[in-house]
């Protein structure tokens, strides 16, 4: 791999040069320790000419928990909205500290998960905050062990007891299904994401209804179309349907305006979806809030930092029907 | 270090150049060091190895863009980490707020962490404090608008061509009275975009109808004040997300969606979804990252020459909404639309 051609970047040693005066008195004047003005004057001069710049990794060495100021953050992808939200949630409280957050995607895969924790951990960050893909994370204990607080977002670790803050999937999903059920509908269709999922599982679980009604696995747009499409042509098919995600909901939209029946079966989706209230009817959601799934991760992150050993702690986020007219639609 | 190569059976200098990737050693060798350090869970210490390396670099990006959580935004640092991951560079991504203070502070921060390069969605129209690190070997792209102030590398969208393209687009549907609202041309972006909505209408021969400092919640009223014109406009142009999510709720509020033709400058989710479905000029925020990213690392590299300024460009995406013709609905203007064109 290359590595580039070599920086020119200034040192300490350069400043001390120009400056004419000692290495220990340009570090005094870069970490703020009080010196004679007039050397300070120098020492100034000789930074503003060079170019020199403290670096922050180095003082965090010398300070007495070794801190980088920096946290490690592995999501599904950084361009998915709902998980960019949890960064900027981690980043609004990590500015607040002077903390600069180092984010990659794990495109779901478990290695590359591994690849950028042990990444992010090399670059000396304080604390990982990590959306897992895989399935075991004790390789993680090393890094715990050398001091990296850990914390797991929107789906629990595996394998090891650490941290984690997730939407309440089984809750949202029921109260979903009781929506439904006061507006007088008694058959109900679910139709879900890939099932190895954490979140898939949780929200099959709040279902809890006709097995008959569930199809999961629909890890496309299209695929939850044709499976929309196909419980809806059955005979006794579902008078409302539950779509596990966004995509999924997506899909079964576009099974619903190509039957035409979107305003007469019902559909509430797990997941809001931007311009969800400009449909015809609008979109009836279960809500997340991965702006608070982020605050709390880092807010755990600190805790932990910060001396914090209880227990592994596990933070539920309430999740938040949004009736807009598909879920409220009554069975014929 | 040491009892990595205890265990592997290796001299200290072969442990080094494992963990290091360089100068690369015999793949046996390297197999060996492996194993010892997933034995003893050995984890190089990265501060350290930097300060030792002999040129200075870290394998870190700095990138500042205006909210990790806006759509585009956050498809411009897919892009970039695309392009970094294939080095095993990592990256270091805040937000500016479109704050100036804010977007210098974080640069200082992110420099202060020793990165090597620096890739910038400016808010600041002063980067001149970036020209020594430039000297020193930062490597310096400015993405979505370029740099004002110091000599560097950009990465843009075609702002003028889409919006022209987008506004003689609504000309051939028979529109002669077409409305910009947009934000006010203070960003490069909303100047270069008004100047493309500019461009076709005087080419068209066609009066401008100019709503051009609407914020996003304005935008409701600017949308109804325009509709209630003595001679009303029968096409918008939007040039920017935020506006064109507000005009599109203010047309279905009038219930006037099917009669007005609506672009959009940048595309919108669920647009497609939408009735009528959204047209809108599309950028490719991915292929600005890794533009960006790929300009960046022919910098790190070693490449010198004068600054380029790489343009994507925005393709018009036909959904439903921009090919309204003027007239349909309007009794008046279906008179005016059976003149020769």
């Amino acid at each position: 791999m290359k590595s580039g051609a070599a920086t020119r970047r200034p040192t300490m040693k350069d400043v001390a040069a120009v400056a004419g005066v000692s290495l220990a008195t340009v570090s005094r004047v870069v970490n703020d320790v009080p010196v004679d003005p007039q050397l300070a004057g120098r020492v100034h001069d000789a930074v503003t000419r060079l170019g020199y710049r403290r670096d922050a990794a180095a003082a965090g060495l010398r300070r007495a928990n070794r801190s980088s100021r920096s946290l490690g953050l592995i999501l599904d992808d950084v361009s998915n909205p709902f998980f960019s939200a949890v960064h900027r949630g981690i980043e609004d409280i990590a500015r607040e500290r002077g903390v600069l957050i180092f984010s990659g995607s794990s495109d779901d895969d478990a290695d590359l998960e591994r690849d950028l924790a042990l990444s992010f951990s090399a670059h000396g960050v304080d604390g990982l905050a990590v959306v897992p893909a895989g399935h075991d994370h004790r390789y993680l204990e090393r890094e715990r062990a050398a001091g990296v607080a850990l914390v797991f977002v929107d789906r629990p670790p595996q394998r090891i007891l650490a941290d984690a803050v997730l939407s309440d999937n089984v809750g949202g999903v029921r109260a979903a299904v009781a929506h439904l059920e006061a507006a007088g509908h008694r058959r109900i269709g679910f139709l879900g994401d890939r099932a190895r999922l954490f979140t898939a599982g949780e929200r099959l679980a709040g279902f809890g209804g006709d097995p008959a009604l569930v199809r999961m696995d629909l890890a496309s747009c299209e695929a939850a179309q044709q499976a929309a499409r196909e419980l809806l042509e059955a005979a006794d098919a579902p008078t409302a349907l539950i779509c596990g995600q966004n995509r999924v909901t997506i899909g079964a939209l576009h099974a619903l305006h190509a039957l035409g029946r979107q305003g007469t079966t019902a559909l509430v989706g797990f997941d809001d979806v931007a311009l969800g209230d400009f449909l015809s009817p609008g979109l009836t959601v279960i809500a997340q809030d991965p702006f608070a799934l982020g605050r709390h991760a880092a807010e755990l992150l600190f805790a932990r930092l910060e001396g914090d050993d209880s227990p592994p702690r596990r933070i539920v986020v309430p999740t938040r029907l949004i009736a807009r007219g598909s879920g409220e639609i009554r069975p014929a | 270090m040491k009892d990595v190569a205890a265990v592997a059976g290796v001299s200290l200098s072969t442990v080094s150049r494992v963990v290091n990737g360089f100068p690369p050693v015999a793949p046996e060798l390297a197999a060996k060091v492996e194993r010892a350090v997933q034995v003893l869970g050995y984890r190089h210490n990265h501060t350290a190895g930097t300060l030792r390396r002999a040129n200075g670099r870290s394998r870190t990006l700095g990138l500042v863009i205006e909210d990790v959580s806006n759509p585009f935004m956050s498809a411009v640092h897919r892009g970039i980490e695309e392009v970094a991951r294939t080095r095993g560079v990592i990256t270091f991504a805040s937000s500016s707020d479109e704050d100036p203070e804010l977007e210098h502070a974080l640069i200082e921060a992110v420099l202060a962490r020793r990165v090597d390069g620096l890739i910038i969605v400016p808010t600041a129209t002063d980067h001149t404090y970036l020209l020594r690190d430039v000297a020193n070997g930062l490597g310096l792209v400015f993405v979505d608008r370029p740099a004002q102030s110091i000599d560097a590398d950009s990465v843009l969208s075609d702002n003028v061509g889409g919006s022209q393209r987008a506004v003689e687009h609504l000309i051939a549907h028979g529109h002669r009275r077409i409305a910009y609202v947009g934000p006010p041309p203070i960003l490069f972006t909303s100047v270069e975009r008004l100047a493309g909505y500019r461009a076709a209408m005087h080419l068209g021969g066609e009066p401008e109808i100019v709503r051009h400092s609407v914020e996003p919640a304005e935008v409701g009223a600017a949308v109804r004040e325009l509709l209630a014109l003595p001679e009303p406009p029968t096409a918008l142009f939007t040039s920017q997300n935020l506006v064109t999510i507000e005009a599109v709720r203010a047309l279905h509020a009038l219930g006037r969606q099917h009669e007005i033709a609506h672009v959009g400058f940048d595309d919108i989710t669920l647009a497609a979804a939408l009735d009528p479905a959204l047209t809108v000029v599309a950028q490719d925020p991915l292929g600005l990252g890794r533009a960006a990213a790929e300009l960046l690392f022919s910098r790190i590299d070693g490449g010198h020459g004068p600054s380029r300024r790489v343009v994507l460009p925005t393709p018009l995406i036909e959904r439903g909404s921009g090919e309204i013709r003027s007239g349909d609905g309007d009794p008046n203007d279906a008179r005016r639309q059976s003149r020769p064109a």
